[in-house]
């Protein structure tokens, strides 16, 4: 062994601790930024919220299963859709999307004093005291609603967060897999694929027609105590390419997170209609 | 109760609400009446004092009041002005129809700042404000005796660590997850009921304009709908909702009042950061308290103890609005039931009120879930047990056994009074004038060891502020009408005590023992398991005033 050749091992060895240690330093970094930004915007939170209003639309059995099958088959989606599960799926996907640059712009917008209160009332939102708040905020608007450039300011932060995309999307997920389940577990009715997505187009365009004036009214609500200076600096940073990355990136994981959780309960459905 | 009802849209009058409907709001005194048979299937609202008539006179289900007037009490003039207090939200004392018939404290001149007959109690001419401030200042809202609870424990409890609580502790942490749980039921239902309501509204509006278009204007009835025969989705979608909204008479007067009792409870009731004690101004922690609040008994709002008061004592002679059941009665009326869970400092200072400035019945129509300073009003229910003061309480409106689940106040003594029970108390359940199968009231709580007895407590029509009259529902109506039934028998027979009196109107009780009703269960899922009505009190009965004094008579000689 040469010298050279003995000092590049020497370096090559000698470094790599060093290299694993940055490597390992990144890697926290990047975990660190994901999660602090999941947390941030409450999006874990959100993604339950979906998963439970939707839960307790079907609980209902609206579509006639037998009741103790509905009650498994609700089951078995309440499992697959939890909020573990959920999270861990947006978290991947956010690594996956990770770009350095843009998430450390996103976690110094977060910890902006304006962004921490519109956060920190979004997050209330989802809280106990804040869904009793919500039935306050509801009727203190209907009772003075807001003004016009009030609505513009939210519909501007529904469509650059994509907002009612997403939830769409999380809906005709859920839906789409809960027919699939339907049509499995029914004696009497069962679906071809043409069929199911003939119901998923139609669901689609129902959500469609409503979502966006639900969204609007939904963050009306959100953040009725914010003025709307704060809200509009909050909104200009959707504008940015780091915020475009984190409306994307948000968009996908929520997609993932549910695609995923759709293809587990199916699975589930599979497993007890074979025991069956 | 004095916490209004929150009627879920949903099920609301499904009971009560009919398809076609008539109206017979005339008395139906006479006895021509009872030649036609009333279809009570299709009847929409009884006659305003259908409370007060004699079933084999008008088939109305009633107390007999009026029968008892004409019949027993014809020549006889009362020998006693009773006096019934009520502990309340406070009574609108200038209404025409009780203005004459409101206790004034003869030994206190009014307004001139001082405690002339040394009660404690400065300037108390008609009575006392126990959740009102020197400064005038009323509590109008407060919180649910769970969201006080909730908040208590929360403060201990949500950051402890809980490998280090010791058996006490766990005992109470163990309580909290409880209560916690409860609290947050309640706050998800709330959020339900009001993307209910707000639903419904919605589906309404959209079905009027779908139902405009196809009939070419608004004046289509129930009939037409039912009649539609829908050739397209939009059409059946209109048809259902609005057939459903016109069942059950609703509009949207109706859904405005629900969105807003909605709104305080998410608002006062169940909000854990908002107080109301700064007001009143006394030590709250001091429990023993006596001396605080003022004199304002109407208070901001009077509406539910008005309508109380008229129940038991309207003028009856004055040919306006109604006629109270008692005559010769005087109301006391004792303010300490906010809008929300009444404190029980309060409630036992008013129940110690009314006994120490002479009330001879206190009518108590309000009650909660929860009782955590239930000795002080042990107490005072044990005062007032030994002076002679007949006390009734509403059963309550959850439509549950309160032999299996307590609604308090109650009678039962807690273990500071070393258990035992009050025997001047009578807890009433609503009845309804429907004579089959829903005789009681949905809403109502039952219980064979714990409610006395059963009284009329729906579509009564009595007096709310501003010399205006109302219907309304609750055990909080059928309760004046047992306290005005011992208030009538008090004052023509003053000889009679509190107990025999309560006696009377327990065995008097007029007994359906072949009558199967819905037993009310506002959480099961099987609305429609029946039980004998026989089954559902102490009395198996309803109380009847007629024949109430007819032994009141018998007795009163002996």
């Amino acid at each position: 062994m040469t010298l050279f050749r003995k000092s590049l091992a020497t370096i090559v060895f000698g470094l790599l601790p060093f290299i694993v240690i940055g490597q390992d330093a990144t890697v926290k970094t990047q975990s660190g930024n994901t999660d602090e930004i999941i947390t941030a915007i409450s999006l874990s939170e959100q993604l339950n919220e979906i998963a439970d209003e939707f839960h307790s639309q079907f609980e209902q059995n609206p579509l006639g299963l037998d009741p103790s099958q509905n009650k498994r088959m609700m089951d078995l989606f309440r499992k697959a859709f939890d909020k573990k599960t959920l999270l861990n799926n947006v978290r991947e996907t956010f690594q996956k999307k990770y770009n350095a640059s843009y998430a450390d712009s996103v976690v110094k917008w977060i910890n902006s004093d304006s962004s921490q209160k519109v956060l920190h009332t979004k997050k209330d939102y989802f809280t106990l005291q804040g869904i009793r708040k919500r039935v306050v905020n509801k009727y203190e608007l209907e009772q003075t609603p807001p003004s016009q450039t009030r609505k513009n300011l939210i519909d501007s932060l529904a469509k650059k967060t994509l907002a009612a995309k997403s939830k769409i999307n999380a809906n005709v997920v859920m839906f789409r897999s809960v027919v699939k389940a339907f049509s499995q577990l029914s004696d009497q009715r069962s679906f071809s694929d043409a069929q199911i997505e003939n119901f998923v187009n139609n669901y689609r365009m129902q959500m469609s027609t409503q979502m966006d004036e639900e969204i609007a009214n939904e963050l009306l609500v959100m953040y009725h105590n914010l003025n709307n200076n704060v809200l509009r600096n909050y909104i200009s940073f959707y504008n940015s390419e780091p915020g475009q990355w984190l409306t994307k990136t948000t968009k996908e994981s929520i997609q993932s997170a549910f695609d995923s959780a759709a293809n587990h309960f199916l699975e589930s459905v599979d497993k007890i209609k074979s025991v069956k | 109760m004095n916490k209004r009802l929150i009627l879920l849209l949903i099920l609301v009058t499904s009971f009560y609400g009919c398809s076609t409907t008539e109206k017979a709001t005339e008395s139906r005194t006479n006895k021509s009446n009872k030649e036609k048979n009333i279809d009570f299937s299709t009847l929409r609202e009884p006659p305003k004092d259908w409370y007060q008539l004699d079933e084999k006179q008008t088939q109305f289900r009633g107390i007999s009041s009026e029968k008892a007037y004409q019949k027993l009490l014809k020549n006889k003039k009362p020998k006693k002005q009773v006096v019934v207090a009520v502990i309340d939200g406070g009574v609108d004392i200038n209404h025409e129809d009780l203005k004459n018939e409101i206790w004034t404290n003869k030994d206190e001149i009014p307004d001139n700042n001082k405690d002339d007959d040394h009660n404690g109690y400065v300037d108390d001419v008609h009575g006392w404000n126990f959740i009102g401030g020197p400064d005038g200042k009323n509590v109008h809202y407060d919180t649910f005796e769970l969201t006080r609870i909730y908040r208590e424990l929360n403060k201990q409890f949500s950051t402890v660590d809980t490998t280090q609580l010791n058996p006490q502790q766990e005992e109470n942490f163990e309580r909290y997850k409880k209560i916690k749980s409860s609290y947050e039921q309640k706050v998800h239902k709330l959020l339900t009921q009001y993307k209910n309501i707000e639903s419904l509204d919605q589906s309404m509006t959209q079905a009027k304009a779908i139902l405009k278009q196809h009939f070419g204007d608004s004046t289509y009835t129930y009939e037409d709908v039912e009649d539609l025969q829908p050739t397209d989705q939009q059409l059946n979608f209109a048809k259902n909702v609005m057939s459903y909204v016109m069942k059950n008479e609703i509009d949207s007067a109706m859904i405005a009042d629900q969105k807003k009792q909605v709104y305080d409870q998410a608002k006062y009731n169940y909000n854990p950061d908002f107080h109301t004690r700064q007001i009143v101004g006394d030590d709250y922690s001091d429990k023993t308290q006596r001396i605080y609040g003022n004199n304002d008994v109407a208070g901001p709002g009077p509406f539910h103890g008005t309508h109380v008061s008229g129940i038991i004592a309207a003028d009856r002679t004055n040919n306006i609005g109604i006629k109270g059941i008692a005559t010769n009665t005087l109301i006391m009326p004792v303010r300490a039931i906010p809008d929300g869970d009444e404190r029980d400092k309060d409630v036992a200072n008013a129940i110690r009120y009314a006994v120490d400035n002479g009330a001879d019945i206190i009518n108590m129509s309000f009650g909660k879930a929860y009782s955590p300073d239930k000795e002080v009003v042990d107490a005072a229910v044990k005062y007032a047990d030994e002076h002679g003061v007949l006390m009734v309480h509403a059963a309550g409106n959850d439509g549950k056994n309160t032999d299996l689940d307590t609604d308090y106040p109650t009678d039962q003594y807690g273990k500071n009074l070393d258990g035992g029970t009050a025997n001047l108390w009578i807890s009433v359940g609503a009845s309804t004038w429907k004579p089959g199968d829903h005789f009681i009231a949905s809403f109502s709580n039952y219980g064979d060891k714990t409610v006395d007895l059963f009284a009329p407590g729906y579509d009564i029509y009595s007096s709310v502020p501003n010399n205006k009259y109302k219907r309304e529902d609750g055990t909080s109506m059928a309760s004046p009408v047992v306290a005005g039934t011992a208030a009538l028998i008090m004052a023509y027979y003053p000889k009679l005590t509190a107990q025999q009196v309560k006696n009377i109107i327990l065995q008097s009780a007029k007994k359906y023992p072949d009558l199967q009703v819905i037993v009310p269960n506002e959480n099961s899922s099987d609305k429609n398991k029946k039980e004998p009505f026989s089954d559902l009190s102490v009395s198996h009965g309803e109380v009847n005033v007629y024949n109430a004094l007819k032994m009141a008579a018998r007795i009163s000689k002996q």
